[in-house]
């Protein structure tokens, strides 16, 4: 399954993907709308953090939530259908890479753009990538997340 | 008001209130934001003759219209205030997220006036705001001082001073996230108020005009950089790239305080020699997709551990060729300490150059140096030196006030020897032989400058936007062409847009750029005349504080020594020249031959 790698040492901290991601679902900008999100580490590193639609995890958040409303739609990613979210918060604290949000009464997640994701646009040195799973790579930005829940 | 926050925040740190009012709908379009927006609160709140480190100087934060948009290099965002260096408006832009999260959290625009009683910094997050106690935070270095309060506040952008700006060094700066307000003295303004600090959260929507065409427009010019053929060799080697071609193919590079134009060591501080060596990653600024700003760190050896943001060709001439110095490491150091301390490296460069060259010529002894040997390219005393400066010891504080300054206290000639333009120390274009350039650095309106104008990029390649054929060693026509890529380049300040991407977008681009985000319809000319109109702006306030045509002069050393040797060998600017192209100048700018503006350009411009 193809997912969104972060590259640690490669990332800029132009946010440009946390940037473009919520002017594509939201149609304004706000990185709080960021389905993606860097997190600067000093001088040291920048931390995208994204979902990887569980080839690195075990989808943890279909599991918590109490109205089934996080599942694939249409074949391309796992993602949470805003209309039946009751906004209980419980993906969010079970999700292991801090790649669930809320705002206001809802909670959102990347959905790979319907298979074709804006933020792969507008990485030009490739921090991040759409490919196959790495897993070495998603271990490395689970401690990142961790490390900035 | 489609992308822009709709307000702005007063603070005064006097009083310590904290005002909210609306942004004046007569302003969006007259000034549109950055260096606009500043100069129109500069002028209208900044009493004539006001002392730059008291009370009634206005330190102004200023995003650029753009900033918290993905408008490829649109994150760039600027301090200003009236300048402790040069008496006239100070403004120093960098690109740091600063910006976009102001805006974010409400503001378009910053206003800091008066004077704490003791150390504070300000906190804002949304309409949250605060003014805090700092006093465990003095003395601290910038990057200590962000690691604290990000501590206390959680995820917040942090602009800070260091020591520098504390101990009101004329040319200390802002720095944000490794990230400087570098210019002027803008951290002297701030240490002036006791204001050690701003941190900011935003969590606000911007709301673009129209977001699907926004987004097939940021794809756009996103694409035309990443595909640029610059692009390999400035996300490679950053702004150093060109060196070798500035130093050997031009003989243009300011060497020993600008007793040369050709540094003999520059193998040694090129970046295609270091940055395969102490590179580690790309750190770019807000939204650059090609990103010319580098982590440099030492693993080993004494300064292992080292890391900075750097290191710019224009720290690579001031601290590297300025001071006859071609060791990179020792050129790292000296970079970290004046991010550390908070000190405008080019400034800070040019006052240990400046020095250095009185001592070779005897003017100062290793007794006025406090037992240092000044000899050029020696690193521990440049070290030494700058630390001395940051710190206001010994020779250190006489060098804290400027070249300009300082000569005036050493005297014995040593005016001859101080290089600057309104008492700014010069960046790293040997104007002797680039002359529109050396017009630049005469009319930049914050003493000399490359950024006001980017000229040097024109006049050494000879094509630019509308310009062709240009010869870097005449003096014809440079009075028009400054005065079209001023008001050219001053829009990338109010749309807070990087000028490395000056060639993507010009007038042309910013039409479309503007509808999309705000919704406001420009022509070309009219973006042109807003830009125009901002000059003219920042030139009135630098005259209501005294400028007059001898401010706008040469130092003599680049208009009585020719470069020595090299590609631009036997050229100087003479007083003819000068005088012509200053002539030149505020004719195509409709001033007289004193500088002062016809009446009719100020009512054609609004400025009446």
């Amino acid at each position: 399954m193809r997912a969104i790698v972060p590259h640690l040492d490669i990332c800029t901290g132009c946010r440009m993907c946390e940037m473009a991601c919520s002017l594509h679902h939201e149609g304004l900008v706000n990185r709080e709308w960021g389905r993606i999100r860097v997190h600067r580490k000093g001088i040291e590193h920048c931390v995208p953090v994204v979902c990887n639609q569980g080839a690195s995890c075990d989808k943890e958040c279909v599991k918590v939530c109490p109205v089934e409303c996080i599942r694939d739609v249409n074949g391309h990613a796992v993602e949470v259908v805003r209309e039946e979210c009751i906004g209980c918060g419980e993906c969010v604290e079970a999700c292991p890479y801090n790649a669930i949000h809320m705002r206001g009464d809802v909670a959102f997640k990347c959905n790979l753009c319907d298979g074709d994701p804006t933020c792969i646009k507008f990485c030009s040195l490739e921090a991040i990538t759409f490919e196959e799973s790495i897993p070495e790579e998603f271990d490395r930005a689970k401690d990142a997340a961790e490390a900035v829940r | 008001m489609k992308g822009f926050a709709g307000r702005i925040l007063k603070i005064d740190l006097t009083s310590r209130a904290v005002e909210k009012s609306p942004l004046p709908e007569s302003l969006v379009r007259t000034y549109l934001g950055g260096t606009g927006f500043a100069a129109r609160f500069l002028y209208d709140n900044v009493p004539s003759n006001a002392d730059a480190l008291g009370p009634s100087n206005v330190l102004i934060l200023a995003p650029g219209l753009l900033n918290g948009f993905p408008v490829p290099t649109g994150g760039k965002v600027l301090f200003c205030a009236k300048s402790p260096l040069t008496g006239t408006i100070a403004e120093s832009v960098m690109g740091a997220r600063l910006g976009s999260e102001l805006k974010r959290a409400g503001y378009d625009l910053l206003l800091v006036s008066g004077m704490s009683g003791s150390p504070c910094y300000v906190y804002i997050d949304d309409d949250d705001v605060e003014i805090r106690d700092a006093g465990d935070l003095w003395g601290k270095d910038t990057r200590a001082t962000a690691e604290d309060i990000r501590r206390t506040e959680g995820d917040a952008v942090v602009a800070c001073i260091g020591i520098a700006g504390e101990n009101l060094v004329r040319y200390a700066n802002i720095d944000c996230e490794d990230r400087q307000s570098g210019r002027g003295g803008l951290g002297a303004v701030m240490g002036s108020k006791k204001l050690k600090a701003i941190a900011v959260k935003g969590t606000g929507d911007l709301v673009p005009h129209d977001a699907d065409k926004l987004m097939e427009l940021c794809l756009r010019y996103y694409g035309r950089m990443v595909e640029s053929p610059a692009f390999n060799d400035d996300t490679k080697y950053g702004t150093g790239e060109f060196l070798e071609w500035m130093n050997s193919e031009k003989g243009t590079f300011p060497t020993r305080n600008w007793r040369e134009g050709v540094f003999d060591d520059r193998e040694k501080i090129d970046p295609y020699y270091w940055a395969p060596l102490y590179m580690k990653r790309n750190n770019a600024c807000l939204a650059c997709p090609k990103p010319c700003g580098r982590i440099f760190g030492i693993d080993e050896g004494r300064y292992a551990g080292l890391r900075i943001d750097g290191i710019e060709y224009e720290l690579l001439y001031s601290l590297g060729g300025l001071c006859g110095m071609g060791d990179i490491e020792e050129l790292a150091r000296a970079n970290e300490l004046c991010d550390l301390h908070g000190l405008d490296g080019i400034s800070a460069g040019a006052a240990v150059a400046f020095a250095m060259d009185l001592f070779q010529d005897g003017i100062l002894t290793r007794e006025d140096a406090g037992g240092l040997n000044l000899e050029f390219g020696n690193p521990e005393a440049e070290l030494k030196l700058i630390e001395m400066i940051a710190r206001r010891e010994g020779l250190g504080d006489v060098l804290a006030e400027g070249v300009k300054r300082a000569s005036e206290r050493i005297g014995k000639g040593s005016e001859d020897y101080a290089v600057h333009v309104k008492g700014m120390e010069p960046p790293a274009y040997d104007v002797r032989g680039i002359k529109g350039m050396a017009l630049a650095f005469m009319t930049s309106s914050r003493g000399a400058c490359h950024l006001r104008s980017c000229a040097y990029a024109l006049e050494l390649t000879g094509k630019f936007w509308k310009f062709e054929g240009v010869d870097r060693f005449s003096t014809e026509g440079k009075g028009v062409e400054i005065k079209e890529l001023e008001d050219m380049m001053t829009v990338y300040d109010v749309l807070g847009v990087c000028k490395f991407s000056r060639g993507f977008f010009l007038a042309e681009g910013f039409v479309d750029v503007l509808r999309t985000v705000t919704g406001l319809e420009f022509s070309e000319s009219e973006i042109l005349e807003l830009g125009e109109r901002v000059n003219n702006l920042k030139h009135m306030f630098n005259l209501r504080e005294g400028l007059t045509r001898d401010d706008f002069r040469l130092p003599k050393r680049l208009l009585t020594l020719p470069i020595p040797e090299g590609a631009s060998k036997g050229h100087v600017v003479t007083e003819e020249e000068m005088n012509k192209m200053l002539d030149d100048y505020f004719e195509a700018r409709g001033w007289s031959k004193d500088g002062l503006p016809a009446e009719e350009k100020t009512r054609d411009l609004d400025l009446a």
